[in-house]
């Protein structure tokens, strides 16, 4: 399984490849903002920086909030942030990327409001599939943390019934389903339409983007889940590296969380928590090829 | 529900290469005038060809020449894909002296590409002269192996990949070459054991050898980092235009296309900027509609690839 980070930084493109190319990270997903603010020329040589040292940029992010909110009741508010979108389609297009990372809506308090948001959220995916079939970006839809269209299952499901394109998938958001407790079931009912998957971690109450395993999702569970559904392509680090960290070394030790929940006989944490943990570095105490290791020791 | 099939829905593959020149197309010309050349009529994709290279650090100062030319890249919105090293090297002569200078030879390159800020240096596979035995064969296979193996290490110091280009060879005409076929690449790469090692594919040399396009780009896979794109008829190494020979082309838009390759889609056509029988070159403008023309067959393919 590979793994992306996600970083910004295209403005620089030498130096960010540098730093990239460092930390031996050759997957990014990056924000919109970018691609929004540049022009096609300038977008077009960042990424040419980009392939030619073997970094893909997979993924972006779409802008969220209520100014790029798909699922707004205010119809002028809502077409705009449909042509911001569409703007980011072909934007995005000019460096290869193969998928852009949209919510279906923004957080509201009442549940009824939520229902309604995700069929207008279908409606606004509507309009955008026919440019993200022409541009060649696909559109992966997140699953959103509670109290926002999306987050649930059903939601999904419905936006995936309603709009059958190739185009369309889902990038799983696996804190988001651990705050709904519903990470097996989500991943199980949605499996064949993952084209992404957001790996962060949270404690079930708030959406923190913890970096895995520093919350208390059930690991073992994500990964057999995923594995059983055929999904084994790039899992992308919605994080920042655990104190004192690099990306290096939080691609490490995501890389053993996960190696090690699929290989039982090598499972030395419980499913949810950190067993061990370096009181020097405050690092979880993990294992990868056979060798612990934790910050203090990586790279020795 | 339209998405819940078992694997993910796949969106048919692009064709997502660059179009780029090597800078020989313009070696009566300084490398920094070259580099301007190319990008005043509209190329800023470029290799930049082994003449220009030794140009550039034919001097004590070459650490500063090749700055500069990387800054004047920056200027001009350039981007060098490739590199090549000089024609001449070759890392399994069977004189270990020449051999060791030319291992030299191929770590300097190594450090212009980094100082250059190419990622690829494209590379000969050593055993200019071929082989004529099966022993002189395994020789030249195990002197290869050892030779980048050490360069392997400095590419990853530098962060460079060496792309190892296939050679020609015409059946029943020429001694055994290595690097002929792709599997002879595969075999050597998988020997040496490093990930800084690639591929450079050259359609001509591969016509000339009679491999199936479409077959011998899939075999590169992934570790086709590099390509030398002109055209022959198959009896020599003529480096034409594309349909200057009998290269079947969609074969080698559809192999690109599978292995989902999206770097440097680079024409290497020393058999277009010269006047036929006479050691002089095209006049410059004259080189630069060729280019123009070069563009409008790209964009002919492009278009039929869809």
């Amino acid at each position: 399984m590979e793994f992306a980070i996600c970083y910004g930084g295209l403005d620089n493109p030498q130096a960010t490849t540098n730093v990239l190319l460092e930390n031996e990270i050759s997957i990014v997903e990056t924000g919109a903002d970018f691609f929004l603010n540049s022009d096609d020329e300038k977008i077009k040589q960042t990424a040419r920086a980009f392939i030619a040292k073997d970094i893909a940029i997979r993924s972006v992010h779409a802008p969220f909030g209520d100014e790029f909110n798909l699922s707004n009741f205010d119809e002028e508010k809502r077409d705009e942030a449909i042509q911001i979108h569409e703007e980011l389609l072909y934007k995005t297009s000019l460096a290869d990327v193969e998928m852009i990372i949209i919510h279906p809506g923004e957080s509201v308090s009442s549940k009824e409001d939520i229902e309604k948001m995700n069929k207008i959220a279908i409606d606004s995916i509507s309009q955008l599939i026919g440019t993200a079939e022409e541009t060649g970006v696909r559109l992966a839809v997140e699953n959103m943390p509670p109290g926002s269209p999306g987050c649930e299952i059903q939601h999904i499901v419905e936006i995936l019934e309603k709009i059958d394109s190739l185009s369309l998938g889902v990038c799983f958001d696996s804190g988001h389903a651990h705050m709904m407790g519903k990470m097996q079931e989500f991943i199980e009912t949605i499996g064949g339409a993952i084209i992404n998957v957001h790996i962060h971690d949270n404690d079930g109450t708030f959406d923190h983007h913890l970096q895995p395993p520093y919350g208390t999702t059930d690991w073992r569970i994500f990964a057999e889940t995923l594995k059983n559904v055929g999904y084994d392509e790039v899992l992308t680090i919605e994080a920042a590296p655990w104190t004192g960290a690099s990306f290096k070394q939080m691609v490490k030790e995501v890389s053993a969380v996960i190696e090690n929940a699929l290989s039982p006989d090598e499972w030395q944490s419980s499913n949810a928590n950190i067993s061990l943990r370096c009181l020097k570095c405050g690092h979880a105490i993990l294992r990868s090829n056979g060798q612990w290791f934790c910050n203090c020791t990586y790279g020795a | 529900m339209g998405n819940g099939s078992a694997t993910a829905p796949m969106v048919p593959r692009r064709f997502k290469v660059r179009l780029s020149i090597w800078t020989s197309f313009y070696a009566d010309l300084s490398p920094r005038d070259a580099i301007v050349r190319c990008a005043e009529i509209g190329w800023k994709d470029l290799e930049i060809s082994a003449e220009h290279g030794e140009m550039a650090t034919n001097g004590d100062d070459w650490k500063e020449q090749l700055g500069y030319l990387r800054d004047m890249c920056q200027i001009c919105g350039t981007t060098l894909w490739q590199m090549h090293s000089p024609l001449s090297l070759d890392v399994a002569d069977p004189d270990p002296q020449k051999r060791s200078k030319d291992i030299d030879i191929a770590f300097k390159w190594i450090q212009y590409a980094h100082e250059l800020n190419v990622p690829n240096l494209v590379i000969h596979p050593g055993g200019n002269n071929g082989a004529k035995t099966d022993e002189e064969e395994a020789k030249i296979f195990t002197l290869n192996v050892d030779a980048f193996k050490y360069l392997a290490k400095v590419a990853e110091e530098f962060r460079v990949t060496l792309c190892i280009e296939n050679m020609q060879e015409r059946e029943n005409k020429d001694p055994r070459r290595l690097g002929a076929f792709i599997y002879d690449l595969n075999e050597l790469i998988d020997n040496i054991g490093s990930e800084s090692i690639g591929i450079c594919f050259d359609t001509s040399h591969a016509n000339v050898t009679g491999l199936d396009m479409y077959h011998a780009i899939n075999e590169c896979g992934k570790r086709l980092r590099a390509t030398h794109i002109s055209d022959n008829d198959g009896s020599g190494d003529q480096h034409k235009l594309l349909y200057g020979g009998n290269i079947d082309w969609q074969k080698v838009i559809n192999g690109l296309k599978d292995i989902d390759y999206n770097m440097a889609f680079n024409l290497e056509i020393p058999g277009e900027h010269r006047i036929p029988q006479r050691n002089s070159y095209l006049p410059i403008q004259v080189r630069d509609a060729k280019l123009k023309y070069a563009k409008e067959i790209f964009d002919f393919i492009v278009e039929k690839s869809t």
